[in-house]
């Protein structure tokens, strides 16, 4: 019976697992190239990096781990190197729960390397600084903004902040003028302790994963958030807006053949489903 | 000092220090005189501290769970051995490196960690390809919506969704902005409350499970 | 590595020895390296300040160090201090916070009611709350506004599904055309 061999085709795994595979992969042999539109919260966020002054400094939160650098590397990069083309300082820390992003705030410097931060003469110490870890959470995000010197006294390898021209003045969040919050959830507490309480004078970007984008979209709709990058989308978006196309934009390619695919699995389903309950009166189960 | 002891012991002596730190720290932000403000700064600084031996015990008691298994020789006791020996080769390297983003530290991560960990994540998306067929399945009003709103926001994701029907992000859009948005804005307003009252109640020393 | 990545999805066909050597290398390593940074933040932020002279330091690290003590049921109490510090610290911390993230999502949803769609979202904020705090049945009119919220928040589930399948298949693509480069497949 066709329906029956049809539906047991597209719950099996052997069937379906390789077939995503191979639908992912078709985009990066011959690339499809559809354009990706910003959205209106990827688009405060352009306008939210465009509005700081030229040269401010920038704290940039980078808790999360190479999994995540399909979409949070990426946006990352885009954030990042628009910040460093409108010459602002970045410091660079990561909660303690979340370690590997040490490595990726390195990762993302080493891969603008060749396009932002050798071309523009960018170095360590005067235009960027990696703080590591910072232990202590809410308490050390708190005394972080009245205190920096007291909470961090080095840097992840080692040399003390008053020799680095970059934090050697650094007091506090008043000498910060934007947040760039890249994580997975496990976050450095930057907005509970640095925009929340002196909203005023600093600004945030959060750039979350996909699933966030409907929590974080209440805190940009009620002003807590001034802008969103949502997934790799929110970072081809941002690639599009600053002309900057990468990685971002050659991965969101390669979704559009499985978003179909999926969609067309969830009709499958539903449509089997529902024959097979009319026919037989009760639902039947793939 | 056994009297002693037996007061130390007691329960109710770390609630109380809770309670009122707790409600010196609350108290140093309503009212900044520069003494709140000074012992607020030092009592932070302590708890900064305090905090790294907060993670230091999760690494511990997990190398001490796998060490048990491999000293009992129970199943599995292979994998925990290699665990620990990963651990320790980690651990080497880094100090060796001196930092984690210096070489050689930077390169043993990079080659190792992140084929494994993107990997691990990876796997997640076959399960879920897997649920589109299987689990997504509309029998009344509330899944028809959830289907209807998964697939609209899926389209609106995904670039081919605007190169076949305009509407597909404009619908999708509307709906991430209008009616999830207020549904999320509802769970933020409730967590927050929660929060709010869990937090009143750690304070009362009404939270007896945290101890 | 090309080989890492096809131990980790040898899970897939079925759970083997290949997938349990990947995991317990990747657990190895994390723990690994928290433990590394640990250690080297407990340096650079405690033991070298003490030994610098800054005395008053070393109450906080033996406090801290008592947490440990969690692990044994004989002297597990003496850790219930370091709890009680931690614990009041962060609670009062996040006090102050909260209730203005309360104030910001009301002031919001009051602020513009002139445009159907801010009606809804007022009627989605409402009826949602009312579904989380009267979960249980309660009857009559507040059942049928409980019903409502639940609508909404299918459809917050749904955006937030489309979500979670675009940040796996995120993960997916880098990895299929880190094979392909790999393979040589494509530049």
């Amino acid at each position: 019976m066709k329906e029956y061999s049809l539906r047991k085709l597209l719950s099996d795994k052997r069937f379906l697992y390789p077939w995503l595979v191979v639908l992912v992969a078709i985009p990066y042999i011959r690339p499809i190239g559809l354009p990706v539109v910003a959205y209106p919260w990827t688009k405060a966020a352009y306008d939210t990096v465009e509005s700081i002054p030229e040269g401010s400094n920038v704290i940039v939160d980078t808790g999360f781990s190479p999994g995540s650098w399909a979409e949070q590397g990426a946006q990352g990069m885009a954030l990042i190197s628009h910040t460093l083309r409108r010459n602002c300082k970045l410091v660079f820390l990561v909660d303690a729960q979340e370690p590997p992003g040490v490595m990726m705030a390195e990762r993302i410097m080493k891969e603008l390397g060749p396009t932002v931060v050798d071309p523009r003469g960018k170095k360590y110490g005067v235009d960027w600084v990696n703080l590591g870890i910072v232990a202590g959470g809410v308490a050390a995000a708190a005394q972080l903004a009245q205190d920096f010197h007291a909470t961090v006294k080095y840097d992840t390898y080692g040399t003390s902040l008053k020799e680095l021209p970059l934090t050697k003045n650094i007091r506090g969040v008043a000498d910060f003028a934007l947040i760039l919050l890249i994580t997975t959830g496990r976050a450095f507490p930057l907005l509970e302790q640095w925009r929340i309480p002196y909203a005023k004078t600093i600004k945030i970007i959060v750039a979350t994963m996909g699933m966030g984008l409907t929590t974080y979209i209440a805190n940009w709709n009620a002003g807590i958030v001034n802008g969103l990058l949502s997934g790799i989308r929110g970072a081809a978006e941002y690639e599009a807006l600053t002309k900057n196309y990468g990685e971002a934009t050659k991965g969101m390619d390669a979704v559009n053949l499985s978003h179909i695919f999926a969609v067309v699995l969830l009709f499958a389903g539903n449509a089997s489903f529902w024959i097979a309950r009319t026919r037989k009166g009760k639902p039947k189960e793939a | 000092m056994s009297v002693l002891m037996s007061v130390l012991k007691k329960k109710e002596l770390p609630f109380v220090i809770l309670t009122i730190v707790g409600l010196f720290f609350i108290l140093a932000y309503y009212f900044p005189l520069p003494l709140l403000a000074s012992v607020e700064k030092e009592l932070r600084g302590w708890v900064i501290i305090m905090g790294i031996f907060l993670n230091l015990l999760g690494v511990v008691s997990l190398t001490i769970k796998e060490y048990g298994i491999i000293r009992k020789r129970l199943a599995g006791w292979e994998s925990s051995a290699w665990f620990l020996v990963v651990l320790i080769i980690t651990v080497v390297v880094f100090f060796y490196a001196g930092s984690s983003g210096k070489d050689p530290f930077y390169t043993y991560f990079d080659t190792l960690f992140t084929p494994l960990d993107t990997g691990m994540y990876s796997l997640l998306t076959f399960m879920v390809i897997a649920a589109f067929f299987r689990v997504f399945r509309v029998r009344s009003w509330e899944s028809f919506l959830l289907v209807a709103s998964l697939v609209f926001v899926m389209l609106m994701n995904a670039p081919v969704g605007e190169a076949m029907w305009s509407g597909f992000p404009a619908i999708g859009q509307w709906i991430t902005t209008v009616p999830a948005m207020g549904a999320s804005r509802a769970s933020e307003i409730c967590i927050a409350l929660g929060g709010i009252i869990l937090m009143m109640r750690i304070i009362l020393g009404l939270e007896k499970r945290i101890m | 590595m090309l080989a890492l990545t096809l131990m980790t999805w040898s899970y897939l066909y079925r759970e083997n020895f290949f997938y349990r050597l990947a995991e317990k290398t990747f657990i190895g390593i994390t723990v690994g390296q928290l433990l590394c940074l640990q250690l080297q933040a407990l340096w650079s932020q405690d033991i070298a300040l003490v030994t610098r002279g800054e005395w008053l330091l070393i109450l906080p690290t033996v406090i801290g160090a008592t947490y440990l003590l969690r692990l044994s049921q004989k002297y597990r109490w003496i850790s219930r201090y370091a709890v009680a510090l931690l614990v009041a610290s962060s609670v009062g911390l996040a006090v102050r916070v909260l209730p203005w993230i309360v104030e910001q999502h009301i002031v919001a949803v009051m602020a513009k009611l002139t445009v159907l769609d801010n009606a809804i979202i007022l009627t989605a904020v409402v009826t949602s709350i009312f579904y989380f705090y009267f979960m249980r049945k309660p009857g009559g009119i507040a059942e049928q506004i409980s019903k409502i919220g639940r609508g909404f928040i299918m459809v917050n589930l749904g955006a937030i599904a489309a979500g979670v399948f675009l940040v796996r298949l995120a993960t997916l693509t880098e990895r299929v055309q880190f094979i392909l480069r790999t393979l040589g497949i494509i530049p």
